[in-house]
């Protein structure tokens, strides 16, 4: 855990940034059809490690998961 | 050829003066302001049936809906919302009134988010034991996870609580999820006024100074994203290209 924490607190601002939109953007908002399909391909996305803080990313690495 | 939709608003006084010059959409088109029963969209022509997550894309969905965030507060979309015209038109008739009342909702605010976490062995209830035997051992582990749950959800609650004492007056509305993940005990959102933001982060900064062994991260402001949601049915289903 502290080791975690020790990687948030060297994150650049826009990392967090990056995060915290991340968490916005995929988890929350208006949804018009009942269902909504997007695909994940940019592994950058994924930061291994850092994944404390947001729940998109530990659904990112659910999908790296099953696709290995 | 379907639409990607970023926001909704109403349709202002000003016709988004900050799309007055080109905003870049997914895939490089142009942003355009199309308008449905009286409310405003944002969206932009989209080729193919779903939006890839790539940080590009991600950022782009931020950046255009905050490119009407200086003159009105809309309703985001989800990333993700490709639809037809007429699915859309259909969603803005049938949906009409509830999404001008949660417009109403919103107007003139912003969302801060807070997340906190707290970083202690207290959640771990008593030591691990090295003398006893497999089973027993599994067992006293167990004990500890289930005590340490408890007691992890109980500060989850008083943190919860001191943080709404502290944003009190400030805030119009509200969201909070407690321990949303292995390390977060508190995850915040909440609906500020405008005129009331500088305040609240000021309030906000004072707070987290006396409560050391909490991590907190504050972010915003924010469209108001959390407080979009109409309680419609929602499946959300993650696709691997």
């Amino acid at each position: 855990m502290s080791e975690q924490l020790e990687q948030i607190d060297i994150l650049e601002q826009s990392d967090v940034s990056l995060l915290e939109t991340l968490d916005h953007v995929l988890n929350r908002g208006l949804v018009i059809a009942g269902e909504i399909t997007i695909s994940v391909a940019d592994i950058d996305l994924i930061f291994i490690g850092l994944n404390v803080l947001v729940s998109s990313v530990e659904t990112a690495n659910e999908v790296v998961r099953k696709r290995g | 050829m379907k639409l990607y939709v970023y926001c909704l608003a109403e349709k202002p006084a000003v016709q988004f003066a900050a799309l007055a010059a080109p905003v870049v959409g997914i895939s490089g088109a142009n942003v355009e302001v199309i308008e449905r029963e009286g409310l405003s969209l944002l969206v932009s022509r989209f080729e193919g049936e779903s939006a890839l997550v790539t940080r590009e894309n991600v950022l782009t969905h931020d950046s255009v809906v905050r490119s009407v965030l200086s003159e009105t507060t809309p309703l985001p979309f989800r990333f993700g919302s490709v639809v037809t015209e007429q699915q859309l038109a259909s969603y803005i008739r049938t949906h009409r009134e509830k999404l001008e009342m949660k417009l109403a909702q919103v107007r003139g605010c912003l969302e801060m988010s807070v997340k906190i976490i707290w970083d202690t062995d207290e959640t771990k209830s008593g030591s691990a034991r090295d003398d006893l035997g497999p089973g027993a051992a599994f067992l006293h582990q167990k004990q500890r996870e289930i005590t340490g749950g408890e007691h992890r959800a109980e500060k989850a609650k008083q943190v919860s609580l001191w943080l709404s004492e502290q944003v009190e007056g400030l805030v119009k509305q509200e969201e909070v999820s407690l321990c949303p993940t292995e390390k977060l005990i508190v995850a915040a959102s909440h609906l500020v006024g405008r005129p009331e933001v500088a305040k609240y982060r000021g309030r906000v900064a004072e707070a987290l100074k006396t409560q050391p062994e909490l991590h907190f991260l504050v972010s915003g402001p924010w469209p108001p994203y959390t407080f979009s949601n109409i309680e419609l049915e929602v499946k959300t289903r993650f696709g691997v290209s």
